[in-house]
């Protein structure tokens, strides 16, 4: 009989939104020299062998659904191609593809070269894991690669608990009593407004749309925001929703609401340092009243926005018990359906994974030039834009299930969002003296 | 590989005393960590080394467990020895109450109802089985299983007492007896509720009395005619109910509101001079 895992609740969510998306996280790292593929097929499996839940398949159930542990062979994850004709063809096409639930491997690791650059990539289910913990595995792997290269030894992941209840680890008995009683529905927030993508057809395609935003004009818009107290969050926010108030033709005068997401690690005793490898995502909702007429005035109404949810203690922690009491109070097939009448997929999101540490992603003598971590393929007309920093080099990324027509459409989003960027920048210019 | 891991076992185990036991576990456990190196050869891991200290991490706490070892109470494995006696106890009884059953029937010729002898043997038999594992639930602190196992011994005890009230006496209406048996289950539950301190208990007292007035109403109903006044049993049962919900939530909110007190006392009014320049 195969050992058994216990399907959290937060994979029981992720499996949920199978009907939004297609629940595979990505990443792709571009290096400068050769990657050690026979070190790294070492460091994968025993990274594989002391994290269960990558290689268990998850099974569906009436009542309660769990993963089974699965045996598998190197064979199973990692792809090597040496010899890429177009390493950024061969790259994409890895990262489209899907892993299915019951697979024997929830993830897949590509080794790709075209003999000048050197990439790994990686497709993870996001039942898994979530963006936060998907950087922490990257850095670890690093990290362990480096020592396998070196002969040294003490490789390290997390092993620690997948429960729910961890993301109130930190907070004080009176604080957890509080936060254990959110059970307000933040997902019921009614905003109608959409991205205009073509209509769902059968030559959709699984498509990750990215854009990079230079150094100079990334630097320049960050010394602004420090020089008027704003993070990069505020300023993309700000520069995302102008964008889809233009791209969209939302009336000006509209109220936009952006579901924006949350580490809700901030909340884990540690960071989430002693957790096992899991999802702790919450969201925050941006709600600009209008358009405002110029990229300041957006900005003011995002920071209006966001000052309340700053200010919260429990960012990100409601409607977990209403989640929790749904799963334990009924079986999975009805708490399923009873959650599925409630919860309100958000129709636009964003996620700002932050920084991948070139320092601390290096892989031996290889340096880490290029990248970018995404989340998962939405499905229409749901989109999300993702946002990774390497180097300096901020990259935006739209993963969707589209078409030609839909890549032109986003394309031409991006384009807004860096005008949007530049006009910050030349309004703000004074600022920068 | 082979030797580095004897050598591993042979030093972890000079920490226990050298019986015939640990150096089967010994043997064992060799067994084990060979297995398991294979299995991470066959995954694809290339480095001996780590393949060496993968395994080896595998048993980070070996040493606890061959402490675990050395004090484990060793007792005679009579689990299948009490599984045959308690089958061959089983057949017994039921033996017996059959001879019986015909011993009467031949000599005194009475039939019927002696053969609720051998009902109420098999229906003891099962409460007995039930009684056992109950102890076990509650050892394990299965709570669940407890409960459904009372029900289950108060059904069988109802359908036994209703079998004999009405095949070996001449009462009347004698299927009354599954009215109480609601109640009687409701009342066991919430006993048992009470008992290991469940979360629902004070929810339970309440749906336990208004089943228990419907219930004794409705016999009453039928036995002695009252249906009215009787119906106020109901509106009693709904009544008391109530009131013990409202001092529950009353005690509860005098409990959180005495909490709260205190934390305005000394958030509001409790002084310290490091609040002036704090941040």
């Amino acid at each position: 009989m195969p050992k058994t895992l216990k399907a959290e609740i937060w994979d029981k969510m992720q499996y949920l939104f199978r009907d939004f998306y297609d629940r595979m996280v990505h990443c792709v790292q571009i290096y400068d020299a050769p990657i050690d593929v026979c070190a790294m097929k070492n460091v994968l499996i025993w990274t594989t062998e002391k994290t269960p839940i990558l290689h268990s398949a998850f099974r569906v159930n009436a009542v309660e659904p769990y993963w089974t542990v699965e045996e598998y062979t190197i064979d199973d994850i990692l792809k090597v191609d040496l010899e890429c004709a177009d390493l950024d063809d061969t790259i994409d096409r890895f990262i489209t593809q899907s892993i299915p639930v019951d697979n024997n491997v929830q993830y897949k690791f590509g080794i790709f070269s075209d003999g000048e650059r050197w990439a790994i990539a990686m497709i993870v289910n996001h039942m898994c894991m979530d963006g936060g913990d998907f950087k922490y595995f990257m850095k670890k792997l690093a990290e362990n690669y480096n020592k396998q290269i070196a002969g040294e030894r003490g490789f390290s992941i997390k092993t620690g608990s997948r429960a729910l209840d961890e993301v109130y680890s930190d907070l004080t008995e009176e604080e957890k009593e509080i936060a254990k009683g959110l059970y307000k529905n933040i997902s019921a927030v009614k905003d109608e407004h959409y991205f205009p993508l073509t209509p769902a057809s059968e030559k959709d395609r699984t498509m990750i749309c990215k854009r990079k935003v230079e150094k100079e004009l990334f630097d320049e818009f960050k010394a602004i925001g420090k020089k008027l107290d704003v993070t990069v969050n505020d300023m993309m926010l700000a520069f995302y929703i102008r964008a889809l108030y233009e791209v969209g033709m939302f009336k000006e005068t509209e109220r936009l609401s952006i579901p924006c997401m949350v580490d809700l690690r901030r909340h884990i005793e540690a960071g989430g340092a002693n957790t096992g490898l899991t999802n702790h995502t919450g969201f925050m909702v941006c709600s600009v009243e209008n358009k405002g007429e110029t990229i300041n005035d957006t900005l003011v109404n995002v920071l209006r926005s966001l000052r309340k949810s700053k200010d919260d203690p429990y960012l990100g922690l409601y409607s977990l018990p209403l989640l929790k009491l749904a799963y334990a109070v009924f079986p999975h097939v009805i708490s399923e359906t009873a959650i599925k009448i409630g919860y309100m997929n958000p129709l636009i999101g964003m996620s700002n994974i932050g920084l991948l540490n070139d320092a601390l992603l290096k892989l031996g003598d290889a340096n880490l030039v290029d990248g970018f971590m995404t989340g998962a393929v939405k499905f229409k007309p749901y989109m999300q834009l993702a946002l990774t920093t390497v180097k300096g080099v901020m990259t935006m990324t739209i993963a969707i299930k589209g078409n030609d027509e839909d890549g032109k459409i986003v394309e031409g989003f991006f384009d807004i969002i860096k005008k949007n960027m530049r006009d910050f920048v030349e309004l703000n210019r004074s600022k920068l003296d | 590989m082979e030797d580095r891991f004897k050598a591993y076992l042979v030093e972890a185990f000079k920490t226990i005393a050298p019986t015939k036991a640990a150096m089967e576990y010994r043997k064992q456990t060799l067994k084990d960590m060979l297995a398991r190196a294979q299995e991470l050869r066959i995954k694809g891991m290339t480095d001996e080394e780590l393949i060496f200290d993968t395994v080896l991490e595998d048993y980070e706490d070996f040493g606890e467990k061959l402490k675990e070892f050395e004090s484990r109470e060793i007792k005679v494995n009579s689990a299948k020895r009490n599984v045959l006696l308690g089958a061959v106890l089983s057949v017994a009884l039921v033996a017996i109450l059959a001879i019986t059953y015909v011993i009467i029937g031949v000599a005194a010729h009475v039939w019927h109802p002696t053969w609720l002898l051998i009902v109420g043997g098999i229906f003891a038999g099962l409460i007995g089985l039930f009684a056992l594992v109950g102890v076990k639930a509650v050892k394990n602190k299965k709570h669940a299983v407890l409960r459904l196992l009372v029900a289950a011994g108060i059904v069988l005890v109802s359908v036994f007492v209703f079998l004999v009230l009405q095949l070996a006496t001449p009462l009347p209406q004698v299927w009354l007896t599954f009215l109480a048996m609601v109640a009687l289950i409701v009342g066991a539950d919430t006993a048992i509720a009470f008992l290991v301190n469940g979360k629902m208990k004070w929810v339970e007292l309440p749906i336990f009395v208004e089943v228990f007035a419907v219930m004794l109403y409705v016999m009453l109903g039928i036995i002695v005619h009252i249906w009215h006044p009787g119906w106020i049993l109901c509106l009693a049962g709904v009544v008391a109910g109530l009131v013990e919900l409202s001092v529950f939530v009353a005690m509860r909110n005098a409990k959180k509101a005495e909490a709260e007190k205190k934390k305005n006392y000394d958030k509001n009014v409790k002084t310290d001079e490091k609040y002036w320049e704090e941040w």
